[in-house]
C-alpha cells in the first residue's frame, strides 16, 4: 500500500530521559508494516548507545497496548551503503494480520545520551 | 501435525544499532521451535550471545554466519529449543554499532529439532530459475522435514523470488528489505537446498535450516534377540499412532534400506506393538544386528533404527547375540 505519514516528530534536541509516547491515529486496514524515517545532525554522539526507540501496537483503537518492536541506536556517523556520511536512516517493521480497522501504533524514546533526532512514522 | 511455519515477521534498519527486537504478532504455541535470522554490516558481527527472547528460551549456537565481503553484509541464523506458549519478543545483538541490521523471526510448528543447515554467498548467481541457492545440505537424518530458507540481495535492491516448490509464507515481496523467506516440507532424506530466483545477477546470500518432524519413538523391543516366526515380540514406545502403520526390520540403520522386511503385526497401539518375526529372503536372520523401524500413517518413522539380533534359528541367535 502507499506510504502514509502517521506521526511526525520534528528534528529536536533530546535530553536524557523518556520521550513520548507519540500515538498514531487509526491505521489503514491494508497496511503491511510501518516505517520510521529518522533524521539526525552533525552532533550525533560518537560513542556508546544513544537511544532506544520502542513501538507498541494496539488492536482496539488504543484501549490496550502491547510491545511490538524496538531498536537501540548507537553512536557514530550514519552512512549510506557506499560509506558516504548521511543524516537520514530508515527502520522498517513488517506487520501481519491485515484487515484490522482498529489498529494504532505509538512510539516512545528512551534517550540515553543527548542527541538531535527527528522521526516521521508512516504506514506502508 | 506436519511441520509448517506458523508465523513470521521481519524488521530492518539502515541506522547503526547494537540490538534490534521484534515481537511475534500472535502468541506462540507450546512446543514450537523458532528460526531466527539476523543481518548486519559485514565489518561487524553478532555478539557473543547473539540472540535471546523474552521467555528465556534456549537458543543453540550460530548455525551459519555468512558474510558477503564484497558488499559487506553478514547474515546469521539460529534455532531455539521448544517454546512455551504465550507472547514473545526476540532480540538480535551485535558486537558493535552495526548498520544495515535486521531480524527475521519465524515460529516453526510440528517439528522436534534442528537437523541440517548450510549457507552460501553468490556474487553472480544469474537470474536462472532456482540458481540462487544456499547450497545442498548433507543427507537428512530423517524425513519428513521442514526446510526454512532466506535469501538476501546483499548487493542492494529487491530480493529474489522464492524457489520452485517453496512457499512464501510472509507474503508479497517485502516493501523495505532485500530479503525473502521461504519454506517447504520434504519427504526424502536427500540433501536439500533453499533455492530462489534472483531478479538481477548480483550478489545474494542464502541460508537454510532443516527441521525434523517428530516421529515414532521406540523405547524397547522385547526380547531384543529373536528368531524367525517367533511370536509375541513387543515394542514399547510412543507416537506410533492409533491407526496401524507399518513395521519393518532393516539390515542397516536406514529406514529406506531396499532389503527391509515387513513384519507381521498382531497388535498395534499408540505406545505398543506386538509382532511375529519375518526374515524374508534377504540378509535378515544372519544373526547380525538389524534395525527396527515403526512408520506411522503419516509416513513418519523413528529417527534411528532400534538394534536387535534376528536369527533364522535359535542356536544362531544365541551364538551371535
Amino acid at each position: 500500500m502507499a506510504k502514509a505519514t502517521q506521526i511526525t516528530v520534528p528534528l529536536t534536541s533530546l535530553t536524557v530521559g523518556q520521550r513520548g509516547p507519540f500515538t498514531s491515529g487509526l491505521l489503514p486496514s491494508n497496511l503491511t508494516g510501518y516505517m520510521l524515517d529518522l533524521t539526525n545532525d552533525a552532533t550525533w554522539p560518537t560513542s556508546g548507545d544513544v537511544l532506544k526507540i520502542s513501538v507498541e501496537q494496539s488492536n482496539d483503537s488504543g484501549a490496550t497496548w502491547a510491545f511490538d518492536a524496538s531498536i537501540t541506536l548507537s553512536a557514530g556517523p550514519w552512512r549510506a551503503k557506499d560509506g558516504t556520511v548521511i543524516n537520514t536512516g530508515v527502520w522498517s517493521v513488517g506487520l501481519q494480520n491485515q484487515g484490522s480497522a482498529t489498529r494504532k501504533i505509538r512510539v516512545s524514546m528512551d534517550v540515553l545520551q543527548p542527541c538531535v533526532l527527528g522521526a516521521v512514522v508512516s504506514s506502508v | 501435525v506436519a511441520g509448517s511455519v506458523l508465523q513470521e515477521r521481519p524488521s530492518f534498519a539502515s541506522t547503526a544499532a547494537t540490538s534490534i527486537s521484534l515481537a511475534y504478532a500472535s502468541n506462540l504455541t507450546a512446543g514450537s521451535l523458532q528460526h531466527v535470522f539476523g543481518t548486519c554490516d559485514g565489518t561487524k558481527d553478532f555478539a557473543a550471545t547473539p540472540v535471546s527472547d523474552s521467555k528465556g528460551t534456549a537458543f543453540g549456537a550460530t548455525l551459519d554466519n555468512v558474510n558477503d565481503g564484497t558488499n559487506q553484509q553478514r547474515i546469521g541464523h539460529w534455532a531455539s529449543s521448544a517454546v512455551t506458549s504465550g507472547a514473545d519478543t526476540v532480540t538480535v545483538f551485535f558486537n558493535a554499532s552495526a548498520a544495515f541490521n535486521g531480524i527475521w523471526i519465524k515460529e516453526v510448528g510440528g517439528v522436534s529439532s534442528i537437523d541440517k543447515t548450510t549457507g552460501a554467498n553468490q556474487q553472480t548467481p544469474t537470474t536462472g530459475t532456482d540458481s540462487t541457492s544456499s547450497g545442498q545440505t548433507s543427507t537428512l537424518t530423517s524425513q519428513p522435514a521442514l526446510v526454512s530458507g532466506l535469501s538476501m540481495r546483499t548487493a542492494g535492491g529487491s530480493g529474489p523470488n522464492v524457489g520452485t516448490g517453496f512457499t512464501d509464507t510472509w507474503g508479497a515481496l517485502d516493501w523495505s528489505t532485500q530479503a525473502r523467506s521461504e519454506n517447504k516440507r520434504v519427504t526424502s532424506t536427500a540433501g536439500v537446498a533453499a533455492t530462489f530466483t534472483a531478479l538481477a545477477n548480483v550478489a545474494h546470500t542464502t541460508i537454510v535450516a532443516v527441521f525434523r518432524e517428530p516421529g515414532p519413538y521406540i523405547a524397547v523391543v522385547n526380547p531384543r534377540r529373536f528368531v524367525e516366526t517367533q511370536t509375541g515380540i513387543s515394542i514399547i514406545g510412543a507416537a506410533f499412532g492409533a491407526a496401524q502403520g507399518t513395521l519393518k526390520i532393516c539390515p542397516t540403520d536406514n529406514v529406506a534400506d531396499a532389503n527391509a522386511v515387513s513384519q507381521t503385526v498382531t497388535a498395534w497401539g499408540d505406545t505398543s506393538i506386538t509382532f511375529t518375526a519375518v526374515a524374508g529372503t534377504g540378509s535378515l536372520g544372519s544373526g547380525a544386528t538389524s534395525y527396527v523401524f515403526v512408520t506411522d500413517t503419516g509416513a513418519l518413522s523413528n529417527a534411528s533404527g532400534y538394534p536387535v539380533n534376528f536369527a533364522v534359528t535359535a542356536k544362531l541367535a544365541w551364538t551371535k547375540a
